[in-house]
């Protein structure tokens, strides 16, 4: 073979991988491109990573922003394989060419076609599924618009402003503004809820013979110690009393090694574990962590399982765990039946309205609803172990809330604090005032001066009836007066502070309308002293609430007595009193304006009791209403919410059931009960009711459960979790009713895996001519390349070389051709010896490769 | 033409040597550079940290096992004396060898540690941190500064001795004197000359951070220097800064020497064992639930920090010590007691106890005791350790008891609240306002406020003459009793809503006449760092090998690809050198011939020309056709090219590796 004939062979070589790179591997290349630059990395396409170890990959993987490659990648590897058949099959070049281009054609249109008649299918059984008023995009539309190519859609930062872009901030936006991620995920792998607790031995539950007992609830030398353990062996405990005596021992062991649960405790009284244990049990419900040796509650343990808003972390109970953070799909659940179920309650209650008809209101349904909570864990169906622990809920909401008494004892400190570090600088501040009131005041009614101890003043108020004229004519006191007021404060030592100092400031006297001294102090003492003086000052005032209609004027006044009736009416009107009347008129105006004031206003809560008059009678005291103030402030940021207990909107169906007169519930004690007859809307009622459930779910766990989790997804739910949604601005971006959000819901369903598919059928069809055209010329080249390889086809020679061969002459040409070699001519003359000649005369590596050439003859047309 | 032989003979020898000597210097310029670089690495590190053995060193061994198994596979294929391969092909095989003992573990290293690392730290640290070796380095030299800590922390609260304890050090007359001296020095002083005079680094590694640390935690939290004014421009206050190198010039020698030790040094490692499985069981691990990984998530909430301040935890820690019937004072197992030096509670207690001794137990040496009652804040059961001189109690001394640690503390650094500036006080109207309401016999009020006339800035109205008069005459007090009062009074109180775990408030005049103020959790009083500086600190050895192998990341990039073109370059030489040893022999096989026969009576010389020729231009360029040819020209080497397999590179000469 002659050079020529050589760099031929070369040429379509070369030229028939290029050709085929230019089809097929270019094509998968364009859609790798796609899905990077507009689907991989974008949260819109991002898959669920159980753990953190390779999360990136899995996030990858199980994500929808790969489909059009395994959509390209199939159709390359469907096209090899035919094409490898054919080779083995088809032995002439041409058809075979022929033929992998039909097939290249089928198998890349078939995709195309199936999308373009399944996909529409699917996209109306998902439109069929939402309400009205909420309408997908057609199919049409979206492969017109999911990406665009006018240069003017482009924005600044260099993205497309199509449907794909749309949909990809868009779920960017909600995500960011609710600062949540695609899928939930839990902070809490060992407990998930701030309750659960690990268990002490007076926790231990189990039932024998059917009925539950807290085994060692009584046993005094263990019921408060943790139940430590061991995570393979048996841990024995040696319980000492105050004097280092031993006075119990306790073994515990792992009942499951191998999943950590269950315990067997064994306990001994006295001082040795020789002999038979006093107690052997084994206590199945609970759970070994190992990571701090204690063991803790399974049923207060929250599991990643299917729950009423999806896949998600829940109690036993049915709410999200405290560690839960939320998904885009929960959230979308939880804003649903945020929107949803207010449209229903406002249709519902339109409905019954105009029908002149009424069902119970939502107060009712909710009190109804806490009895009956409260009569399924006494005396209703749950279990025993569930009734145990509803009977110790405020001991354990004890440990997660501020009660009273501990906020009492916060006061407290803060009193001995400041008497016992600045008693002295604050003894001697009063010693001054006091002296210089006593300087300054000239009314001889008041006396005023620093105390005998210095380190406190007094102030006495006297009446006109207690002065008199000394010897001198000058105005006095006399000698036996008592102050109609006094006041004295000091930095004392108080019995009732365990002997600390404190700051006491002592008020009497009948000008106060006080029978006893109260006494005041940078303390509890400060509501508890100050509401009675202030109730006095308002019983004295005779402020009339409301009349009656006894009297000899036919009106009996019914007078204020307390600060706590003033604001009670003052929030909710009713006040006969002028002031005070019209200033309940007012804020009930205002509260209707600004809808602020009636969180704030629902910070004071009362007990009352309706007369038979109507008029309500209020029981909470002054200082229960002021404490309510506190502890409801406080409730807004710290509260207590069981993981094993249902909450009270788990109960509104037995409620309204129990108001309809259900007699399962006779016995239940619920206010109202049979106080609606079955044909006033029973079934509105019940719908209504379900509606308010879902509603309440929603903005608890949307809102106070979000607001702890840093992603508040009901605006407004308290006053403290403000107006703002997650932790940010407000974004006008995330979907804010009903219908927006069933549309983002329904988006989120389809455009995942239908703008990849959409990608990899846009570069079916473009690129579908250029890979036939490229098949069918890398089959060319080859066929070429054989041609040229063989010596069934020759290269010419350029008209210089021809011109050159002329003129040397045949005797020349013939020793040249002895020189160099006699392959060239015997190749042209006879093909058969091109196999033996091959090796030598081929370029080295792999272009040195024979073809086969008992086939070649065959291939040739 | 013997001479012209032998000479030739040697030609050859000089060649073949120059070129072994080549080859072993490519190969020395592959893998093995890699450990001379990781070894500089890991003596930097080792010299922080020298008392964590080999540990710093991981990274070397590693390099240096790679670097073995490449030497090993370098001689295996290219020393074997039957090898069917041809050079180019065992080249291959090394070039193969060298990716994967370099490139392939830095990629191994990028897939497999990331995700490993942040979990092994509890995405404390993470790959990113340590991805190439100057990170790496300022890594080390953190984890470094954490065990230098640890060690400030302990001398200046008195847990490593009593000698070191920051009061003890203040009241000491001889620190007083040269607190004075430096004071009076820096007064003098430009902030150029102070940073010479007192931070010369060479002279005294270290002395900065152990200042600092003084000044900071110690100095700047005493109320006794806290509010004082800068009076030295660009330094700050002298007199505070003067009591703060006194202090750290004194302990500087101990701590040099506590450097040097660090963990091995047994009263250190002693107090970070016991004191770290307190902070561990009783209190990171009670707090392990959904809350704590809230703030590392950044999601601490309001109600997440209200949760995690107010919830009543437990403690694992239940059972007290006791003294047994052999007069041992027993601490029973679970329970894990902190050791604090806290000389004025133990005082208190041995003076209670003087007058109540029921009140401890002490064990047979009666170097201990156990407390059978509350006293002076701690519970029955806590351990009462007075420092002892000749069998007595000298003063001062240990306690060791269960501690209710807070959520602060796990984090373990302070929080600035705010850092007020620029406030002038200008109250002139308002005391001419109360001067003209105040009658005249109470005139020395408005006289005492006086000094408010004049506007003045927060820093000079603290730091007036005119303030503690009025402050004698309105309490009777100075400034400096009622802010201490003060912030006791407020801590006293967080403690109660938080069930005994305490934070600081701390009120501060900083070096710009700022006013800041700040929280603090009790890390500095109980020599620890928060939880995470702790952890790492147990396994520093192991976080010290990872550093030392994460520094070889980039290398091993870097020198996987100069290794390829060094094992190739190698190859080359192999394959020059047998080219010219085949020819040395075929050489001579032709001379052979021809002293048996005039057919080749070739004069030697020619011959060998032509052979050096041939042999040049193969040299020159051994994969070029032309060379080849030239080669061909002589005729001589026909026969080993028709000797040639089909499937060997034309230019490639076909030789097998006998060497």
């Amino acid at each position: 073979m002659d050079q020529r004939s050589k760099n031929k062979v070369k040429l379509f070589r070369t030229l028939k991988v290029v050709f085929y790179c230019l089809g097929l591997p270019l094509f998968a290349l364009a859609v790798v491109l796609t899905a990077a630059t507009e689907y991989a990395g974008e949260l819109a396409y991002a898959g669920m990573a159980e753990t953190e170890l390779f999360a990136s990959m899995k996030v990858l993987f199980n994500g929808t922003a790969l489909y059009g490659v395994w959509v390209a990648a199939g159709v390359w590897l469907l096209i090899a394989i035919v094409h490898i058949v054919l080779v083995k099959t088809v032995k002439n070049r041409r058809a075979r060419t022929l033929l992998v281009g039909i097939v290249t054609l089928v198998v890349m249109l078939v995709p195309v076609v199936v999308m373009d008649l399944a996909i529409p299918v699917k996209l109306d059984q998902i439109q069929q599924s939402l309400p009205e008023g909420v309408t997908l995009a057609s199919y049409e539309d979206e492969k017109g618009h999911f990406y665009t190519r006018t240069s003017a859609s482009w924005t600044p930062s260099g993205k497309y402003e199509s449907n794909n872009y749309y949909f990809v901030t868009g779920v960017e936006n909600f995500l960011n503004t609710y600062k949540i991620g695609m899928y939930g995920g839990t902070k809490g792998p060992a407990v998930n809820n701030t309750s659960n607790a690990p268990v002490t031995y007076g926790d231990l539950f189990l039932y024998e013979n059917g009925k539950g007992i807290a085994v060692f609830e009584n046993e005094s030398a263990i019921e408060d110690r943790l139940v430590k353990g061991d995570a393979e062996n048996e841990l024995t405990t040696y319980v000492r009393d105050d004097s280092g005596n031993v006075v119990a021992v306790v073994t515990t062991k792992t009942i499951d090694e191998k999943n950590g649960v269950g315990v067997r405790v064994k306990y001994w009284e006295g001082s040795s574990a020789d002999g038979e244990p006093t107690i052997t049990k084994d206590f199945n419900d609970y759970y070994f962590n190992v990571t701090n040796g204690l063991y803790y509650r399974t049923s207060a343990k929250a599991e990643m399982r299917d729950g009423i808003y999806g896949y998600a972390s829940y109690n036993s109970n049915g709410n999200l765990s405290d560690g839960y953070v939320f998904g885009i799909d929960v959230a979308l659940e939880i804003l649903e039946d945020y929107y949803y179920t207010q449209q229903r309650m406002t249709e519902i209650s339109n409905e019954v309205t105009l029908a002149s008809g009424s069902i119970p209101s939502d107060a009712e349904i909710k009190l109804a609803a806490q009895q009956m909570l409260d009569y399924y864990y006494t005396e209703g169906e749950a279990s025993d172990y569930e009734k145990w622990l509803y009977s110790r809920q405020d001991e354990i909401a004890a440990k997660y809330s501020l009660t009273t008494d501990e906020l009492r004892g916060v006061l407290d400190a803060l009193g001995m604090a400041i008497g016992d570090k600045l008693g002295d600088q604050f003894g001697n501040l009063l010693d001054l005032v006091g002296g210089v009131l006593g300087m300054a005041l000239t009314d001889p009614k008041i006396v005023a001066g620093a105390n005998a101890e210095g380190n406190g003043l007094y102030v006495y108020v006297y009446t006109q009836e207690d002065l008199t004229t000394n010897d001198q004519g000058g105005t006095v006191i006399k000698p036996d007066a008592v102050p109609n007021i006094s006041v004295t404060a000091e930095v004392a030592p108080s019995d009732d502070f365990g002997g600390e100092r404190v700051i006491t400031i002592s008020l009497g006297g009948a000008g106060l309308g006080v029978t006893e001294t109260i006494r005041l102090g940078l303390d509890s003492r400060l509501i508890d002293g100050l509401s009675p003086l202030l109730d006095g000052l308002v019983a004295n005032a005779q402020l009339v609430r409301y009349t009656t209609g006894g009297g000899e004027n036919g009106t009996d006044p019914v007078y204020y007595a307390s600060v706590a009736e003033i604001v009670y009416d003052a929030i909710n009107g009713g006040s006969e009193h002028d002031v005070i009347g019209i200033v309940g008129t007012i804020v009930g105006i205002v509260q209707g304006l600004i809808p602020t004031l009636g969180d704030i206003f629902s910070l004071f809560t009362f007990d009352t009791v309706t007369e038979g008059n109507g008029q309500v009678t209020v029981q909470t005291s002054t200082a229960d209403m002021l404490y309510g103030v506190v502890g409801n402030v406080l409730n807004m940021l710290y509260w207590y919410s069981s993981a094993e207990i249902m909450p009270v909107y788990n109960f509104y169906d037995e409620a309204i059931a129990a108001l309809y007169g259900d007699e399962a519930y006779a016995n239940a004690g619920i206010t109202g009960f049979g106080a609606y007859a079955e044909n006033e809307y029973k079934n509105e009622t019940v719908e209504y009711a379900e509606m308010l459930s879902l509603y309440d779910r929603a903005v608890y766990e949307g809102g106070m459960h979000g607001y702890i989790v840093g992603s508040t997804l009901i605006p407004g739910t308290s006053l403290i979790s403000g107006d703002t949604l997650g932790d940010g601005s407000y974004s006008a971006t995330v979907p804010a009713s009903y219908e927006e959000v069933v549309l983002f819901k329904a988006e989120l369903s389809y455009k995942r895996w239908l703008y990849p598919l959409l990608g990899v059928r846009e570069c079916l069809v473009c690129f579908l001519p250029f890979v036939l055209l490229f098949i069918i010329l890398s089959g060319v080249a080859a066929e070429k390349e054989m041609l040229y390889a063989t010596g069934q086809e020759v290269a010419k020679k350029s008209k210089k070389e021809r011109k050159a061969e002329e003129a040397a002459g045949g005797a020349q040409a013939d020793g040249a051709a002895d020189a160099v070699t006699a392959e060239p001519t015997a190749a042209e003359e006879a093909p058969q010896a091109a196999d033996v000649q091959q090796a030598a005369d081929m370029p080295s590596g792999e272009d040195t490769a024979p073809l086969d050439l008992s086939e070649n003859d065959k291939e040739v047309l | 033409m013997s001479k012209a032989k032998a000479e030739n003979k040697k030609q050859f020898s000089g060649k073949i040597a120059g070129l072994t000597v080549l080859e072993v210097l490519f190969y020395i310029l592959s893998l093995p550079l890699i450990v001379i670089l990781s070894a500089v690495f890991c003596v930097k590190t080792y010299e922080m940290v020298p008392y964590y053995s080999f540990w710093p060193f991981v990274g070397v061994i590693l390099a240096g096992v790679l670097c073995l198994v490449f030497v090993i596979v370098v001689m295996c294929i290219s020393l074997r004396k039957k090898s069917k391969r041809t050079i180019l092909m065992q080249t291959v095989s090394i070039i193969v060898a060298a990716i994967m003992l370099t490139s392939f573990i830095a990629v191994l290293l990028d897939v497999i540690l990331p995700d490993v690392l942040a979990q092994l730290t509890a995405s404390t640290l993470f790959y990113e941190d340590l991805s190439n070796s100057k990170l790496a380095e300022e890594q080390a030299d953190f984890n470094a500064s954490l065990d230098r800590k640890f060690i400030m922390l302990n001398m200046m609260n008195g847990n490593y001795s009593p000698t070191y304890d920051y009061d003890a050090l203040k009241a000491n007359t001889k620190v007083k004197s040269q607190a004075k001296e430096i004071t009076s020095t820096i007064k003098k002083m430009t902030p150029a000359q102070y940073e010479d005079t007192y931070f010369d680094l060479d002279a005294r590694p270290y002395y900065d951070e152990l200042f600092d640390f003084i000044y900071q935690e110690y100095v700047m939290t005493d109320i006794s220097y806290a509010l004082l004014n800068p009076d030295v421009e660009g330094i700050g206050n002298s007199e505070r800064l003067g009591m703060a190198h006194a202090i750290a010039q004194t302990v500087y020698p101990q701590f040099s020497k506590l450097v040097e030790e660090g963990m091995s040094n047994p009263r250190i490692a002693e107090l970070y064992e016991n004191n770290y499985a307190s902070l561990k069981s009783d209190g990171y691990l009670t707090y392990d639930d959904a809350m704590i990984l809230f703030a590392t998530s950044g999601r601490m909430t309001v109600p997440v920090v209200i949760r995690l301040l107010l919830d009543t935890g437990y403690t694992y820690t239940e059972d007290v010590a006791y003294v047994d019937e052999y007069g041992n004072i027993v601490e029973p197992d679970g329970t894990f007691y902190l050791e604090l030096y806290l000389p004025e509670e133990v005082d208190a207690i041995l003076a209670a106890a003087e007058e109540d001794p029921s009140i401890l137990k002490w064990n047979k040496e009666k170097t201990a005791a156990v407390l059978q009652t509350s006293l002076e804040g701690y519970d029955k059961g806590a351990v009462i350790m007075p420092t002892l001189k000749d069998g007595e109690p000298s003063g001062g001394g240990y306690i060791r008891a269960p501690r209710k640690w807070s959520i602060l503390d796990m984090d373990g650094k302070n929080m600035d609240v705010a850092a007020i500036s620029d406030v002038v006080l200008n109250l002139g109207g308002l005391v001419d306002m109360i001067a003209g309401l105040v009658p005249d016999n109470l005139s020395f009020i408005v006289g005492a406020l006086e000094f408010l006339k004049e506007p003045m800035t927060l820093g000079e109205f603290l730091n007036s003459q005119g303030l503690p008069d009025l402050l004698t005459l309105l309490i009777q007090s100075d400034l400096l009793s009622l802010v201490d009062g003060l912030l006791q009074g407020i801590t006293d109180v967080i403690m109660e809503a938080t069930g005994g775990a305490g934070l600081f408030l701390n009120l501060a005049m900083n070096d710009a006449g700022a006013l800041e103020i700040s929280i603090s959790p009790t890390n500095v009083e109980v020599g620890m760092h928060g939880y995470q500086y702790m952890t790492w600190m147990e396994s520093n050895n192991l976080l010290f090998a990872v550093i030392s192998v994460m520094s070889l990341r980039e290398w091993l990039y870097i020198f996987g690809a100069v290794s390829v073109l060094m094992a190739f370059a190698a190859g080359m030489c192999r394959e020059i050198k047998s080219r010219v040893k085949k020819d040395v022999k075929e050489n001579a096989q032709l001379a052979a011939a021809a002293a048996t026969g005039e057919s080749v009576a070739t004069d030697d010389a020619e011959t060998a020309e032509a052979e050096q020729n041939a042999y040049d231009a193969y040299a020159n360029d051994a994969y070029d056709a032309h060379a080849h040819d030239a080669y061909a020209d002589t005729g001589a080497p026909v026969a080993a090219e028709e000797a040639a397999p089909e499937s060997m590179p034309e230019d490639v000469p076909p030789t097998e590796v006998n060497e």
